[in-house]
This record gives C-alpha cells, sequence and structure tokens, in this order.
C-alpha cells in the first residue's frame, strides 16, 4: 500500500476541482448567454497597483469600466489562514475600474463564514466584496445551481445596476433572490474550460489527458493498425506535444500541469519516463482489477493507493496494464 | 496448404461471383444470389456499411495483419471480391463487396454460413477490426419495424416471421417469439417492452406462395434466402441505404466548433433519474469494447468523458435532466464512435433517438420567472 495516497483523498482532490471548474463555467455561461454583456475572463491575470500579479478564478469586464471578480473560497477554519484568504479575496478590489469582487462559498457554511468575517475585523461595510453562497439543487427537473447572497447585513453589493433587471444588485440585494443558472448552460462549457486558474490535482488533469488529448497523438491509421494487429502500442508524449496540442484546441493547461500529471502515471506504472525526457504512456483501456473500477480516475487512483512501487521502481510491461 | 483443398470447399456460388469480380455490380450479386438459392442450405449474408471509401480497399491494405487476402476488383464502381483465408485452420471464404446506391454506402455479402467457423473466423474479425473505419448503423426498434412494414407494403404481400429476436434491458437473454403476423409479434413486444434484435421472414404472395425468405437485423445486416431477390433489394435494402445515410446525417460531428456543437439525445421516457441509473450509464458504456470513460461528475448531474480506441475519438456527455443526454463531440471525434456510443445506450441502457436541440434563449427567459 502506498503511504502517500489514499483513494478517498485523491478522489475528493478530483471532485473538488471539478466542481468549483463548473461554478465558473457557470457564471461564464450567465454572462455570455444571458446577460449578453460584458467580456468574460475564463483566465483572467491581473497586475495590482502593488506590481503584484493576481489571478482571481474570473473577471468580467464591462465597457462603462465596471468590474466584477469571481472567487471561490474554501476558508480554512484556522485562524491565520481564514484571514489570508479573506485578505487575498479583498486585494483583487484594486484589479482596475470599479471593481466588486464576489467571494463564492459554499451554502452550509457561507452565512456563518460571513459573519465570522465581520466578527473578527476581516470585513468592513465598505468593502466591496460581496459574500455569494453556492448551491447545486437537483430537486427541480432540470438541476440548477442557486447563488445568493449569504447574508443580507453588509451594505455592499454589486454597483451593476446598469444591467437592469439582469442586475446582480436588483435581483441578489434589493430583491434578496436566489438565482438559478441551469446546469445545462454551463454544461456547455464545461468541454471547452476544463480546467480554470488554480492549479488542478494530477490526478484530474491524468484522467483529462488520458480521456481528450492523449487520443489526438495518434492518427487515424495507427488506430486501425492497432486494431488489426490486435494489440495496444505505448505512445510517447513530451509535455510541450501536450501543451501544443492543447494549445491548439482552445484548451487552457499549464505545462507544469501536464508535467504533475505524466509524473503520476508514471507512479500509477501507467507510464514510463524516458532519459530524453518524454514519456511511454501505456495508452489504451486500462484492464480493470477484479473488483476495482471501470473508471479512468479511479483506476489511476486505485493504481497509486495500492503501488508499492517505488518512484525508481520497475515498470510494468505494457502487456499487462492496457487492453482494448 | 494446396490451392486444390481450398477449391474443394468453394461453393458454386463463390466460384461464379469470383469468376466474375471484374463486372460485379449489386445487380449481379444478386442475380447470382437468387440463382444459387435453389440450392440446399444456400443463403447470403450482406452487411451495409457506411464508408467513404471502398472497403475492399481497406480489407487489402489492413486485412494482411489478420489474414491472408487475395483481391479481384471490379472494372466499375470500386467493388470486387476478396478471398479470405486462413491457412493456419485451411479456412476460406469468398467476401463480395459492391457500392449500394446511395454514395458511401456498401454492401458486403458472403455465403459463408453465419456463426460457422469460416464466418467468425474471416469475416467477423476483419469487419470488427476494421469498425473504425467501414461504420455499422443501428437501428431503433420503430426504424426496423417501419422498414418491415415497408416491405410488406410495397411487396404488396404478407409478411410472416419466423425466428424474431428480441432484447429487454433487465434481462440479457434473446427471446424467440413466433407468432402468425408480424404486427402481432410487435405488439407483443411492445406489451413486454422489448426491444426488436432481429426477424427472419418469408413474404407470401396472396395465394399463398412464398415468394422471398429472408432476415433482418438491427445492425444493417440482411440475410437472403431465397426467391424473389428484386423484392429484398429494392424494397428492403434500398430503404434501408437511405435511413444508414441519414443515421448518419443524424450524428454528423460538426468539426468547426470541436466541444462545442452537441447533439441530443432524447430517451423514450425518463432515463437518468438518480445516482443509480447515472452509475448505470457509465457502467453500460465502460463494458464497452475499446472504450474507456471517466465520469467527472456523477450526479445530481452526469459529465462522463469517453474515449474510443476503436478511432480515437473523445466525446463527452452530458445530463442535466432524466429524460436527455447531450452529446458534445471533442476536436478528434467521428460519426461513427457517436453512433456505437448511441448503439450501445439505445442497446442496453434505454431507449430514445437523437433529437433536435432546444433554443436557449427561451429557456434563459423563462427561467429568470421561476427565481426564488
Amino acid at each position: 500500500m502506498s503511504e502517500k495516497y489514499t483513494v478517498d483523498d485523491l478522489l475528493t482532490g478530483f471532485s473538488t476541482y471539478e466542481q468549483q471548474a463548473d461554478v465558473v463555467c457557470c457564471w461564464h455561461s450567465w454572462y455570455e448567454g444571458f446577460v449578453e454583456q460584458g467580456t468574460f475572463d475564463h483566465y483572467p491575470k491581473r497586475d495590482l497597483p502593488s506590481g503584484d500579479r493576481v489571478t482571481p478564478d474570473f473577471v468580467v469586464e464591462f465597457d462603462d469600466g465596471y468590474r466584477l471578480v469571481g472567487e471561490i473560497c474554501r476558508l480554512p477554519n484556522q485562524e491565520d489562514g481564514f484571514r489570508r484568504s479573506v485578505e487575498q479575496a479583498l486585494r483583487y478590489t484594486q484589479v482596475g475600474g470599479d471593481a466588486d469582487v464576489m467571494m463564492l462559498l459554499r451554502q452550509p457554511t457561507a452565512a456563518e463564514c460571513e459573519s465570522r468575517m465581520i466578527r473578527e475585523g476581516l470585513l468592513t461595510d465598505a468593502d466591496q466584496l460581496v459574500v455569494v453562497s453556492y448551491l447545486r439543487d437537483a430537486t427541480d427537473v432540470k438541476t440548477c445551481w442557486w447563488f445568493q447572497r449569504a447574508t443580507h447585513i453588509r451594505s455592499a453589493t454589486f454597483r451593476d445596476t446598469q444591467l437592469g433587471d439582469k442586475s446582480l444588485h436588483i435581483l441578489m440585494t434589493e430583491q434578496m433572490k436566489s438565482v438559478p443558472v441551469p446546469l445545462r448552460f454551463g454544461l456547455g462549457y464545461r468541454s471547452r474550460f476544463p480546467f480554470m486558474n488554480d492549479e488542478p490535482p494530477a490526478l484530474y488533469t491524468a484522467a483529462y489527458l488520458w480521456q481528450s488529448v492523449f487520443n489526438m497523438v495518434l492518427g487515424e491509421d495507427d488506430y486501425t493498425e492497432r486494431l488489426v494487429r490486435g494489440e495496444p502500442t505505448d505512445i510517447n508524449v513530451t509535455v510541450a506535444m501536450i501543451k501544443e496540442i492543447c494549445d491548439a484546441n482552445g484548451i487552457h493547461l499549464k505545462a507544469a500541469w501536464a508535467t504533475a500529471a505524466l509524473d503520476l502515471l508514471r507512479e500509477a506504472r501507467l507510464a514510463e519516463k524516458l532519459g530524453d525526457g518524454s514519456y511511454d504512456v501505456r495508452y489504451g483501456k486500462i484492464r480493470a482489477t477484479p473488483g476495482g473500477s471501470h473508471e479512468v480516475h479511479q483506476q489511476i487512483a486505485e493504481r497509486l493507493a495500492h503501488s508499492t512501487v517505488s518512484s525508481t521502481g520497475p515498470e510494468v510491461p505494457a502487456g499487462q496494464t492496457q487492453i482494448f | 496448404m494446396t490451392e486444390r483443398l481450398f477449391d474443394s470447399t468453394q461453393s458454386s456460388f463463390a466460384r461464379d461471383v469470383w469468376a466474375s469480380a471484374s463486372v460485379l455490380d449489386s445487380d449481379a450479386l444478386f442475380a447470382h444470389a437468387e440463382r444459387h438459392s435453389t440450392k440446399p442450405h444456400f443463403s447470403m449474408q450482406t452487411h451495409m456499411r457506411y464508408c467513404d471509401q471502398s472497403p475492399l480497399d481497406l480489407f487489402e491494405r489492413f486485412g494482411p495483419h489478420l489474414m491472408s487476402i487475395e483481391a479481384r476488383h471490379s472494372v466499375e464502381g470500386g467493388g470486387g471480391v476478396a478471398r479470405l483465408r486462413d491457412d493456419g485452420r485451411s479456412l476460406q471464404g469468398y467476401v463480395a463487396i459492391v457500392p449500394g446506391s446511395q454514395s458511401n454506402v456498401w454492401l458486403i455479402a458472403t455465403d459463408m454460413k453465419a456463426s460457422s467457423e469460416e464466418y467468425d473466423r474471416l469475416l467477423t474479425p476483419m469487419l470488427d477490426r476494421l469498425s473504425g473505419r467501414l461504420l455499422a448503423g443501428w437501428m431503433s426498434t420503430r426504424e426496423l419495424e417501419e422498414s418491415l412494414l415497408r416491405l410488406e407494403q410495397e411487396a404488396g404481400c404478407a409478411l410472416a416471421p419466423g425466428r424474431v429476436a428480441s432484447k429487454g434491458y433487465d434481462r440479457s437473454s434473446i427471446e424467440f417469439l413466433r407468432h402468425g403476423s408480424m404486427s402481432a409479434v410487435l405488439e407483443e413486444l411492445r406489451q413486454r417492452s422489448l426491444h426488436l434484435q432481429s426477424v427472419d421472414f418469408k413474404l407470401l404472395a396472396a395465394d399463398g406462395r412464398e415468394v422471398l425468405s429472408g432476415g433482418v437485423n438491427k445492425w444493417y445486416r440482411v440475410q437472403y434466402r431465397g426467391g424473389a431477390s428484386y423484392a429484398i433489394r429494392h424494397y428492403l435494402l434500398d430503404a434501408l441505404e437511405s435511413r444508414l445515410v441519414s443515421h448518419f446525417a443524424k450524428v454528423t460531428v460538426c468539426h468547426d466548433t470541436p466541444n462545442e456543437s452537441r447533439l441530443t439525445f432524447k430517451f423514450d421516457r425518463d432515463a437518468l433519474m438518480d445516482r443509480a441509473r447515472h452509475e448505470k450509464l457509465v457502467s453500460v458504456l465502460s463494458q464497452m469494447p475499446r472504450v474507456s470513460v471517466c465520469a467527472f461528475h456523477m450526479n445530481p448531474y452526469l459529465h462522463v468523458s469517453v474515449a474510443d480506441y476503436t478511432d480515437g475519438s473523445s466525446v463527452n456527455l452530458l445530463s442535466d435532466a432524466a429524460d436527455r443526454l447531450f452529446v458534445i463531440p471533442g476536436p478528434r471525434c467521428t460519426s461513427g464512435s457517436v453512433s456505437r456510443i448511441l448503439d450501445a445506450i439505445y442497446n442496453d441502457f434505454a431507449p430514445g433517438m437523437v433529437a433536435e436541440e432546444e433554443d436557449d434563449k427561451s429557456e434563459w427567459a423563462a427561467l429568470m420567472d421561476t427565481g426564488r
């Protein structure tokens, strides 16, 4: 058994990231599909007056200078961490223009967290930061994300009344509504924006590469050849090659993320690192172990958790790993 | 292995088709078949495939990895005849390949007995391993029904079903029903929520004479055992060709907007109600040969990514409501792969069909009225 990994931890990290990426897509669909004003930046990089570069989760820029900065927070309980997270979100008010920060927190804890920020003096009434809770609800026929202000205590609100009946100020503050965004609209963005600004867990990237990027390394004839020969062949990939494929298809992926994913696949004995820095990937349908999962991300997680192989240990021959 | 040994196993039908390969087209093929159908136990299996190049070229190019191949090409049309041999097992069979009447449709025909060793070791692996190139469509129960009723109507003869294979979702068995009339069979299938897989039938003239004997399955495989080949060609195969073309038109992948444009698969009834059903769908997909799945999200909505090693396709499947599934092809994705995925879903999960896309804009507007 591995001391480094447990299946639970790996899968929790995977699904937390997936959920946050989904929330960003959801807001993307809101502004592009419904509000139809403003420019949505899915991977913002902004320089603060201090010279620091920041990467919030999304920024929407409007012609009149209004900015909405979105940041999904998972606030740690621990005092220092909690304070630093709030301070970081507050700095986003300095990205230029009239910037409001939407701090997104999961609903069960959002109100409690906002009260704590006020109580501990981390957030004043005047700070242009609005705490919004998010909740996924499947009780309706169509699943929606619901967004609402966590508490209505503070005066700070969205300065977007120019958007009329699509203004978050009007909807969330004046009318005190929960705003529904059907998943369906965000779903359309999920394939185009599988990643957000935050670094993904290596397992998430590895599963993505396996399912949606490695397939583009081989050509049409290669697949037919593999089939008629009856044996899967390894594919040789480099980080640069992966980056190039993603860039060509509009997928935002950092080289460091790809490296982490390939190293993880190596640990899972699904790839081998060669002397020239490239990787041979045992690309194909991963053989299910008895009682094991049939899903790629779970199979990788299981292989990691049950790995007894040191990082420099022997590699499993291709034939034992993948099938068609 | 000597040529003589093989020749002794060659049927007279195969010999004639092989000898006339240079002028073979579908008319000639069926003329040969009709002539030889008076011999005992004759039957010709025809697999209809969608492909933008001649299957014979693909057989010649990739087949040698699997078996020995010798091909004779037709002068026109791109078809011909392939002689397939497994020397180690002393197996030999002939496969005729002719273009259909619609473009990109091909008929791949043989008189090898279905499930014979020759058929299983020569034709089956060839079609299976080339399935990324030679696309096999599938029909819903309703489409197969319509095709049979049309045959009955156009021929002006009664269609008497023989062996009927059907399948339910809660059991994997194939059932065989024997009934007097096709409509009685179809009604029984409906009542028992069974799906039609294949039908063997006879066409009976008004005076009771048997004018055609054949069969068809939902994967566009047509069997001709004898009788009026004109009827099976023009009242069944032609209709199936049009259906195959429109099947692949429905699952066409738009390559201009990968990861964006989508198809909607609408289930006949709610099929994705809860986590258990989502997991069932993911399990069905993961059982597909040469396919791997990753459920990025299982519940309350479903987001599964599917990689198809048959041809390197990648697809995202998403669902936010129990009665529909969105299919979003990735930058590398073929209509063949979309068809295979939907085939597995229809066959092993729940019935449905590709539907018109709903309009997002009106849904947004309606939604804001429900804000709470």
